[in-house]
């Protein structure tokens, strides 16, 4: 998690829109929490700060690419 | 002003800057209580209908609201209710309230009410206050919904009254985003903080606000005169002579502080030997432009487009890149706007082009290099950009160019979005500017040939420096070696000033070089007379400006162009400048 405030609101609420997108299931994970990447509730609740670590796993037809968006936005910093 | 008990003083967090004075307007809401209501099982499909009804009309109020905050503050500041729409599409949420309800037969608004408590209850055990500043969301939503369900008026009304210190327990982004703020002066709150979405909001509204104070929504009571000061966090109730004092001095102090920025935002740039120097400001977000303004711009050297797109998962609709280019050329009417087509690639790209890895993304696809493969990308964009042309004086720049085919082919695409929006019939302007960026080694020693084929040439001095000298300026361990002064990026810079002077042409500079004093000089120097840097920079590179003589800049740049290392070109410019560099005081 590279951006300064972490995963605040807006960039769950861009995690979440980008992975409703995808067909694949998509869990979250942070240290023992593990989330539904779909759902903002979950997402909001790993409240991931800067420098912390997440865990992205998908299952379904476009799992990889899911992954691969999905790791992208978050390392890209959501453009902060 | 105040009978003779002594005023009550407050402190809490500052969440909004300013200060100001009016009438304490006391906000009662909370979430309602709901009855533990179970219905018939025939009933069941019909609290279904009404919880998904309910859900329904929170959604079209959310957009509506996120579409007047978008018109009225910005994009930016209209993204804050995109937490709360997804909620309202959350499985957790919908699914956990219609499970409530078919399996438990409850009634739509206590299972929702329930449902809301558990996930509440699940957020509280986290006491991370970033996600304690969302269940302020989760509670703005919340209200929505039960008050459609439960038929209960808004809480909200303030009445006719005009001066109005809204005073509340906690205030939602709801509600601070519909303020009207002609009526209402000043926010004070017992709960919330600086990073609470409707904070952000009063920020970008200019409502004074102080957050987290003990009590103060028993501790006042309507009627009573207030003062907020947004910057201290301090809040005095019925303030007696001494803090009326204390008041107008702080509000005289913030005023003066303002006037001077305004005053020397007036003053043109122009050197003491009476040359006339163009400072225009650089734009991520279209919401930024006020500001720019009202710090002096002559106009925006560099709007970046990448907000439109990064970050998101559908292409950017031409109607809201419209809106965006449109707002600015408006805030600007008459002033040049240089809006730079998407710069994508290297570590931005968005998602939905879902661009295959690059081994050495920098010198890959980037800029104007995408465009082959993008054209409805692109030729959405010139077909917006077109079309703000009609509001102000919009031009359109190019990144990365290396070649004169590669602008060849952007005006190609011009022309097809021309010639679609006159058989349109859409109004634009026919003589749109096109300039190309001077980004690379590449770029500057060609800029007599590429001067040929634009009207402008914008040199990017972040990128010419890191392709000329090899080093990624976002490394850290060679940030010693990312050198704006080495004699080769200044040889660079003055061959494009001289191509731009003998074509005719305009040649700017955007990059972080002209925010720096010495930076600056050195492009006035070489002839590249017309600058933009990031709006808090203009007013410190104004007053450089003010403070030196063309001539002594000129021939300090010429002695620094002999110079053989950058240490030597920092000697020259420090020689030949000191005294305007300490009089500005950097």
């Amino acid at each position: 998690m590279p951006n300064r405030l972490g995963m605040h609101a807006r960039p769950c609420a861009e995690f979440v829109k980008l992975a409703g997108g995808f067909s694949s299931s998509i869990l979250v994970a942070r240290n023992e929490m593990r989330v539904n990447g779909k759902s903002i509730m979950g997402v909001l609740m790993l409240a991931a700060e800067k420098g912390s670590s997440l865990t992205i796993t998908a299952d379904g037809r476009d799992a990889e690419e899911a992954v691969a968006a999905l790791a992208n936005l978050v390392r890209g910093g959501f453009d902060e | 002003m105040s009978d003779a008990s002594p005023p009550t003083v407050l402190e809490g967090f500052p969440a909004a800057e300013g200060i100001a004075r009016g009438t304490v307007r006391r906000i009662e809401w909370s979430i309602p209580e709901v009855a533990h209501t179970v219905v018939q099982a025939a009933s069941v499909d019909r609290e279904l209908g009404r919880f998904r009804a309910a859900l329904t009309n929170a959604r079209r109020e959310l957009e509506v609201l996120k579409s007047e905050t978008e018109a009225r503050l910005g994009p930016v500041e209209a993204r804050i209710f995109d937490p709360q729409i997804l909620m309202l599409d959350d499985p957790d949420v919908v699914g956990g309230t219609e499970r409530y309800i078919g399996a438990n037969r409850l009634a739509a608004a206590r299972a929702f009410h329930w449902r809301m408590l558990e996930l509440k209850e699940r957020w509280s055990q986290t006491d991370h206050p970033m996600v304690l500043d969302r269940l302020n969301d989760l509670a703005d939503l919340q209200l929505r919904v039960l008050n459609r369900l439960l038929a209960l008026p808004e809480p909200w009304d303030l009445g006719p009254a005009t001066g109005v210190v809204v005073v509340a327990r906690d205030l939602t982004p709801s509600f601070v985003a519909a303020l009207d703020t002609d009526r209402v002066v000043a926010l004070a709150t017992d709960e919330g903080t600086r990073t609470s979405h409707w904070a952000i909001l009063a920020r970008s509204l200019q409502i004074p606000a102080v957050a987290g104070l003990d009590r103060v929504s028993s501790k006042a009571r309507d009627g009573q005169v207030m003062v907020v000061d947004g910057r201290s966090g301090r809040v005095v109730i019925d303030p007696d002579a001494r803090e009326a004092e204390r008041f107008e001095s702080r509000r005289s102090a913030i005023l003066g502080w303002r006037r001077e920025i305004a005053a020397i935002a007036r003053e043109d740039a122009v050197t003491l030997d009476r040359t006339r120097v163009v400072l225009r400001a650089n734009l991520d977000l279209p919401g930024e432009a006020r500001q720019a303004r009202e710090h002096g711009a002559d106009g925006i050297g560099l709007f970046r487009t990448e907000f439109l797109v990064v970050g998101r998962n559908t292409a950017p609709g031409e109607e809201e890149q419209y809106r965006a280019y449109r707002h600015v050329a408006e805030t600007f009417a008459g002033r040049p706007v240089l809006i730079r087509t998407f710069d994508l690639g290297g570590d931005k790209f968005p998602v939905f082009l879902r661009a295959p890895a690059e081994e050495n993304p920098l010198l890959g696809r980037r800029g104007v290099r995408v465009l082959p493969d993008e054209t409805t990308l692109f030729l959405t964009q010139l077909r917006a950009m077109l079309r703000a042309t009609a509001h102000g004086d919009v031009r359109i720049m190019v990144p990365l160019v290396n070649t004169p085919e590669e602008i060849t082919s952007v005006r190609g695409l011009l022309h097809t979005a021309a010639d679609q929006l006159s058989r349109e019939g859409v109004a634009f302007s026919e003589q749109v500017k096109l300039g190309a960026m001077i980004e690379t080694p590449a770029a500057a020693l060609q800029a007599r040939q590429l001067a040929e084929h634009v009207d402008f040439l914008s040199i990017g001095t972040n990128d010419l420096v890191q392709y000329t000298l090899a080093v990624d300026r976002t490394s850290t361990r060679l940030a010693h070696l990312f050198d704006e002064l080495h004699p080769a990026v200044l040889g660079q810079i003055s061959m494009v000033a001289d191509a731009g002077r003998e074509a005719g042409v305009e040649v700017n500079a955007c990059g972080e070089m002209a925010a720096r004093p010495l930076g600056a000089l050195l492009l006035l120097g070489l002839g590249v007379e017309v600058l933009s840097v990031a709006w808090p920079s203009l007013l410190e590179i104004k007053r450089l400006v003010r403070r030196c003589r063309m001539s002594a800049v000129r021939a300090a740049a010429s002695a620094a162009l002999k110079a053989s290392a950058s240490c030597d070109v920092r000697r020259r410019l420090n020689e030949a400048l000191g005294e305007v560099l300490i009089r500005s005081g950097t």
